[in-house]
């Protein structure tokens, strides 16, 4: 990369950061927010059943399975089991939390880890190397002049926004 | 995984641990390797009690590890488990059939698998997924009736999944008796019983697909003080090798089940993080870590694996895609240790056993440090035990000697635990018999399966204030330096705003005594981690030193535009503080992996 590409591109940038804003920090913690649940879901994609659970009827394949020991007559179907159950997540851990104070019992968020003392370490976004710039746009960050352009043209929250 | 990548990666990990050796060369942790060479090594791997030939044997019983991803099944007089995706999956191919537990063996095109997991952060709440799955293994794996059950369960398993549990299996599946225990029990038990052979302090590491769970046990007894859960398990592992690998080559967002091999077959736990990355930066032929991964196509390649150097790429079918592993290798298994790496605010597993230690009892210290067990399929990855260790010898005082422990299957171990258990006398007066539930309900088995339940808190504040938990808050104290803008600066100066915020703001960790005493020596050996100017100081900070320089003079144009984050940040620490008298508030909070919302 030549010195004059640089200041070339460097300062059709200026003119840019010029207009552009600034993403407060409730976008940028929503975006990791939402970083973090991607990381938490079972499946990124739609159920590749989804349509078709609509349109024909499946067999349950329950009746696939070959072998019956048990009396038909204790059976009963899954759902029946959840929607016995109907219970939400939270709804558990706030059961859970009621019962510990009473109680005067450890509960599930007694043993929550803390929070770390070690120093962050910082990685650009696009390429995973250490990074020593921040993107003023939306604070992500980036090590060269290659991955500034990547993360510009991509992940930046300019676009999110 | 195939031996020669093994036996490569092990090979490779020793050249680290070499070059390890020559960057920390005169870290206290050297000193010790060389005063106790053979350290690492007296962790004991043989079974030093023979099982006795005429001991009791009961009856047969059903053991089943019923973890968030796979089931670990079978029975006592089995040798091994039967182990299977604990899941109901769907591909795009066959349009007509479900894929419960490993029948997905028999489907040939595997991309795009869909995946229904029973667990939500690892507790059952999703019946219509679970049911079906122990329908089909209790009709074609492993029938059970008439047999006592011994399965696992996450610590506080909750009230109401404990219900529709008992329901399953005592009304529908009508078995004569169950007991239901926590798998870190199981995994201390078989550890106490035939590792070690005696009753020691011990701490049992669970890192699976869900969680990270780090529980003590004192006179065999878990001691729910200091027993702590890190959010972050293989899952996450794989969605953010996922995440990355689609960032940065080729979109794979929908192919979990395929990245999860990817991870299992390339990454490693690195022994040196900043060399490692130094090397995986480099060019031609000095890049020893860069692998390439051949994608399965399902139709030549039915599973994906690493291509070997030197093997020439034309030979590899046309078509079939290919993966370039670099930095990916080390870093996704590295969130194990850092989860900050990824702005999840919480304490590594390393970091959090330290903790765990400095909350136990004085005298049961050292014995801790002696016996810790990593249990849990993360266990597997290359150079895990290695880097526990190395990490643990750091913090830790030197006197005291470290011993981790992997067993040689860290997932079917908890499993085994089971099948001890079960030739355990006691084990009758453990089973709660169908009549019983049948007389006396479920809240009966919550009382008897929820050792939790006995865990009193009120015992434990009024414990004498030992001195020695100051090591405890030298660490604590300081824990506000981890409260930063995910992606700007860290910035001490903030920090030293914000301090007097501070003593208002440590939560339930601050109800510890606020001296200042200095007795145990393990306070120092963190006190050198911490100091940012000791140079012999540990990974981390040797990594922050050089990069902060570099920074101020690179960004110092940045820095004056980036002060107004700074004051973002700053007001947000207070908000965050201030909001946490609201229990309720703090769960969510917590829910998302300590993070900031
Ligand atoms: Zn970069
Ligand atoms: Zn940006």
């Amino acid at each position: 990369m030549t010195i004059s590409k640089l200041t070339l591109r460097g300062s059709t940038r200026l003119k840019e950061n010029e207009k552009r804003r600034i993403v407060d920090e409730t976008s940028r913690k929503r975006r990791h927010r939402k970083m973090l649940e991607t990381l938490e879901a079972d499946n990124y994609h739609e159920d590749p059943h989804a349509d078709l659970v609509m349109s024909k009827k499946i067999p349950k394949f329950d009746e696939n399975l070959e072998t019956r020991t048990r009396s038909k007559r204790k059976e009963k179907s899954a759902d029946y089991y959840q929607m016995k159950f109907r219970k939400h997540f939270l709804q558990l851990l706030e059961e859970d939390r009621v019962e510990a104070e009473v109680t005067r019992r450890y509960s599930y968020m007694d043993m929550a880890s803390e929070d770390t003392t070690m120093p962050y370490r910082h990685f650009c976004a696009v390429c995973g190397f250490f990074s020593p710039y921040v993107c003023l746009t939306c604070g992500m960050r980036y090590c060269t002049i290659r991955c500034m352009d990547t993360h510009m043209d991509t992940r930046c929250l300019k676009w999110a926004a | 995984m195939s031996t020669s990548k093994d036996e490569d990666v092990g090979a490779f990990i020793e050249k680290r641990l070499k070059l390890d050796q020559r960057v920390y060369g005169n870290r206290r942790i050297e000193k010790t390797r060389h005063r106790r060479p053979s350290n690492i090594e007296n962790v004991p791997t043989t079974l030093k009690v023979n099982k006795n030939k005429d001991k009791y044997v009961g009856p047969p019983i059903l053991i089943l590890d019923n973890g968030a991803y796979t089931t670990k099944i079978g029975m006592s007089t089995d040798d091994a488990p039967t182990i299977l995706p604990n899941c109901i999956m769907k591909v795009k191919s066959e349009r007509k059939r479900f894929f419960v537990g490993n029948q997905i063996e028999e489907c040939r095109d595997l991309s795009g698998l869909y995946y229904l997991l029973p667990c939500e952060k690892g507790y059952t709440v999703r019946w219509n997924v679970q049911k079906p799955v122990w329908d089909y293994i209790f009709n074609n794996i492993c029938p059970i009736e008439d047999k006592p059950i011994i399965m696992t369960q996450p610590m506080f398993n909750f009230k109401p999944i404990q219900e529709i549990t008992d329901e399953i299996f005592f009304e529908e599946y009508e078995i004569k008796s169950m007991f239901r225990i926590n798998p870190n029990d199981l995994a201390k038990y078989e550890y106490l019983n035939n590792v070690v052979g005696r009753n020691v302090p011990c701490i049992v590491v669970d890192s699976g697909f869900s969680f990270t769970t780090v529980v003590p046990y004192i006179g065999g007894k878990k001691y729910y003080k200091a027993a702590r859960r890190i959010n972050l398990g293989g899952k996450m592992l794989t969605n953010y090798l996922k995440d990355i690998i689609s960032y940065r080559q080729l979109h794979v967002m929908d192919e979990t089940y395929v990245i999860n091999q990817v991870k299992e077959d390339t990454c490693y736990v690195t022994p040196n993080f900043k060399e490692d990355m130094r090397i995986a930066s480099s060019y031609g032929s000095a890049n020893t870590i860069i692998k390439s991964y051949v994608l399965p196509d399902f139709n030549n390649i039915r599973r994906g694996y690493v291509q070997q150097l030197g093997e020439n790429t034309d030979e590899i079918a046309e078509g079939c895609q290919i993966l370039r592993l670099n930095n990916e290798r080390f870093t996704v298994p590295e969130l194990l240790f850092h989860p900050s790496d990824i702005g999840i605010e919480s304490v590594g597993i390393v970091e959090c056993i330290v903790k765990c230690i400095q909350l136990c009892p004085l005298k049961d210290r050292p014995g801790l440090a002696k016996n810790i067990v990593l249990i849990g399929g993360n266990a597997n990855f290359p150079g895990f035990r290695e880097r526990v260790y190395a990490d643990l010898r750091s913090y830790l005082p030197d006197h005291w000697t470290v011993n981790v422990y992997k067993p040689e299957n860290p997932i079917t171990f908890a499993w085994q635990g089971g099948k001890s258990l079960a030739s355990n006398p006691k084990i009758k007066s453990l089973l709660i018999t169908k009549e019983q539930y049948e007389e006396r309900g479920s809240a009966y088995t919550y009382e008897r399966f929820s050792d939790w339940l006995r865990s009193d808190r009120q015992l434990h504040q009024e414990e004498p204030k030992s001195t020695n938990t100051v090591a405890t808050n030298s660490v604590l104290q300081s824990g506000h330096f981890s409260r930063f803008d995910l992606f700007g600066k860290h910035e001490l100066e903030t920090e030293e705003l914000c301090d007097t915020d501070d003593n208002s703001a440590s939560d339930k960790l601050s109800k510890e005594s606020n001296g200042d005493v200095k007795s145990d020596s393990s306070i120092d050996a963190v006190k050198e981690k911490d100091s940012e100017n000791n140079d012999n100081s540990p990974e981390t900070t040797l990594e922050a030193q050089p990069e902060d320089t570099g920074e101020s003079s690179n960004t110092n144009k940045i820095n004056d535009k980036v002060s107004k984050h700074k004051a973002f940040i700053k007001i947000d620490n207070k908000d965050v503080r201030s909001s946490e008298p609201n229990v309720f508030a703090s769960y969510d909070f917590n829910l998302l992996c300590n993070s900031f919302i």
